[in-house]
C-alpha cells in the first residue's frame, strides 16, 4: 500500500474522514482481508498507546506549590497595601480641597474591604497548605512523611494540629527513620505545651537507638531540665545500647 | 471560595479538593480569568485539575521521573507569575502546554539533551521511577516504549497532545502553533510509523 492510503486507513479507523469518505472505506476493508488485518493491526497498537499507565505526582511537588502560591498572595497584599498608601495621599488631597468627606469615608471603606479580601485569600491558601501538610504526615509513603517532617520544622512553629500529627508520627510510626525525623522536627517546637512531655514520654518507651540518640539531642539542646529524671533512669537501663547511654551521660552534664 | 477537605477517608485518596463549590465547576478558561483577577484560589484549582496530566506529559517526553516534577512546578509558577497575560481567546489548556513546551526545551538546553530519541534512555525503571507505578513491565509495554521512541519527536508529541492529553485537533495546533489540518495529518502518520515499527520491535 502507498503511504498516503495506509495514512487514510490511519484516518479511516481515528474516524477522522467524511462521512462519505467513511462509508467507502468500510466497503473496502469488509471486501478486503488483508486491510482487515491492517485494521486489526491498528487498532491493537491503539489500544496500547491508551493503556500506557500514568505516574502519581508526589505530595512533595503539592505542596511546593501551595508554597509558592502562598508567597504570591503575600506579594499580592503587599502590592495593595502599597495602592493604598498612595492612594490614600490622594484621599488627603481631596480633603484639603474639602471636597465631599461622605465620598473619602465610602472610598476607605472600599479599600480596606478589598484588602480584607485579600487577606482571607492569603490565609485560605495558608490554610490549604497546613492540610496538604497534615495529609503528606499521614502518607502511606515513608518518604513522603520525611518531606513532610523537614516542612513543618522549617515553616509552622505554631500550629497545634501539625505539633500533634508530628507528635503521633513519634509515638505511632512503624518506621524508625520517621520516628527519628519527628523527634528532630518537634526539637523545634519544645516551649509549645506537652511537646516536651510527649518526648520524655517516647523516650522511655521507644526501642530504636537511633530515634532515642535524636530525642536525646533535642532535649538536651533545647534545655528541657524536666528530662533529667528521665535521662538518668535511661543510665541504668541494661537494654539501652551503651552508645545511648553515653549520649544520655554527656547530655546531663551539660545540664547538670 | 473553596473550602478544602480531605477526600474518603481511604489512605489512596486523599488528595486535597475543593468540596461542594462553584469553582470546581467553573470552565478553565472561567478559573483563569478569576486568577488575572487575583483570586488565587482559582489557581489551586487549575493546579489540582492539571498537576498530573501536565507531569505525565513531560513524563512522556523525557521519561524521567525528576524531571517531570521539576517542570510541573516551573510550569505552575509560570501560570500564576505570568496570569495578567493570559488572553480569554486562547483555550487554557494551549496556553499551559505552550509554555510546558518552552520550558521543556530551555531544560534542554541546560542539561544539555536534544528534543530528539531521549525517549529511548528508559528511566522509568530506575531509581527515580515513582513507588506508586505498577512495577510489573508488560512486554507489548516495552515494545510500545521502543517503538514510541524510534518515532521523531514532532510526532510523538502531536500523539501525546491528542491521545494522551486528550486534545482535539485544533487545540492541538494551537498549542504547537501550526494549524488544524497539519496536525490531523501528523497524527495519521505517527500512528502509521508507529505501528510499522511497533511490529518491527514485536519481532525481534
Amino acid at each position: 500500500m502507498k503511504e498516503t492510503e495506509n495514512n487514510k486507513l490511519v484516518a479511516y479507523v481515528l474516524g477522522d474522514l467524511s462521512e462519505k469518505e467513511q462509508q467507502e472505506m468500510d466497503r473496502l476493508v469488509r471486501e478486503s482481508p488483508a486491510l482487515q488485518q491492517e485494521v486489526a493491526d491498528l487498532k491493537m497498537v491503539l489500544g496500547e498507546i491508551d493503556q500506557e499507565p500514568e505516574i502519581q505526582p508526589s505530595r512533595y511537588s503539592r505542596d511546593q506549590f501551595f508554597q509558592y502560591l502562598e508567597m504570591e498572595a503575600k506579594n499580592d497584599h503587599r502590592a495593595v497595601n502599597e495602592k493604598n498608601h498612595r492612594l490614600s495621599w490622594w484621599a488627603a488631597a481631596a480633603v484639603a480641597l474639602v471636597v465631599i468627606g461622605v465620598g473619602f469615608g465610602v472610598m476607605l471603606q472600599n479599600h480596606s474591604r478589598q484588602e480584607a479580601q485579600i487577606q482571607r485569600l492569603s490565609s485560605e491558601v495558608v490554610e490549604t497548605r497546613k492540610l496538604l501538610l497534615l495529609a503528606m504526615l499521614d502518607d502511606a509513603s515513608a518518604s513522603e512523611r520525611i518531606q513532610a517532617m523537614n516542612v513543618s520544622a522549617r515553616d509552622y512553629q505554631q500550629d497545634d494540629r501539625i505539633v500533634s500529627a508530628l507528635v503521633d508520627r513519634l509515638e505511632k510510626d512503624e518506621n524508625e527513620n520517621v520516628r527519628m525525623k519527628a523527634a528532630e522536627a518537634l526539637g523545634n517546637f519544645l516551649p509549645q505545651e506537652g511537646v516536651t512531655e510527649a518526648m520524655i514520654r517516647a523516650l522511655e518507651l521507644e526501642s530504636s537507638p537511633e530515634v532515642q540518640i535524636m530525642l536525646i539531642e533535642s532535649l538536651v539542646s533545647g534545655g528541657r531540665k524536666e528530662a533529667v529524671p528521665s535521662l538518668q533512669r535511661l543510665l541504668d537501663r541494661e537494654d539501652v545500647p551503651e552508645v545511648v547511654r553515653n549520649v544520655a551521660a554527656y547530655g546531663l552534664e551539660t545540664m547538670i | 471560595m473553596p473550602s478544602y477537605s480531605f477526600g474518603k477517608k481511604n489512605k489512596q485518596d486523599r488528595s486535597l479538593r475543593p468540596v461542594s463549590n462553584a469553582l470546581e465547576e467553573w470552565s478553565d478558561e472561567q478559573l483563569m480569568q478569576g486568577l488575572s483577577g487575583g483570586r488565587l484560589a482559582c489557581g489551586a484549582a487549575l493546579f489540582e485539575r492539571y498537576h498530573r496530566p501536565l507531569i505525565n506529559y513531560f513524563y512522556r517526553l523525557c521519561s524521567r521521573v525528576d524531571w517531570s516534577e521539576d517542570l510541573g512546578q516551573i510550569t505552575f509558577e509560570r501560570i500564576i507569575r505570568y496570569r495578567h497575560t493570559y488572553r480569554v481567546d486562547l483555550p487554557f489548556r494551549a496556553w499551559m502546554y505552550q509554555i510546558a513546551r518552552s520550558q521543556l526545551a530551555d531544560y534542554y538546553k541546560r542539561h544539555g539533551r536534544e528534543m530528539t530519541g531521549i525517549y529511548g534512555e528508559d528511566h522509568r525503571f530506575g531509581q527515580e521511577a515513582p513507588v506508586s507505578r505498577q512495577m510489573e513491565s508488560r512486554e507489548q509495554e516495552d515494545t510500545l516504549q521502543k517503538a514510541l521512541a524510534a518515532l521523531p519527536s514532532e510526532y510523538r508529541e502531536v500523539l501525546i497532545l491528542t491521545r494522551y492529553q486528550g486534545m482535539k485537533y485544533q487545540e492541538a495546533g494551537q498549542t504547537l502553533g501550526i494549524s488544524e489540518g497539519a496536525v490531523k495529518v501528523k497524527v495519521h502518520r505517527a500512528i502509521q510509523q508507529l505501528k510499522v515499527l511497533y511490529f518491527k520491535f514485536d519481532q525481534e
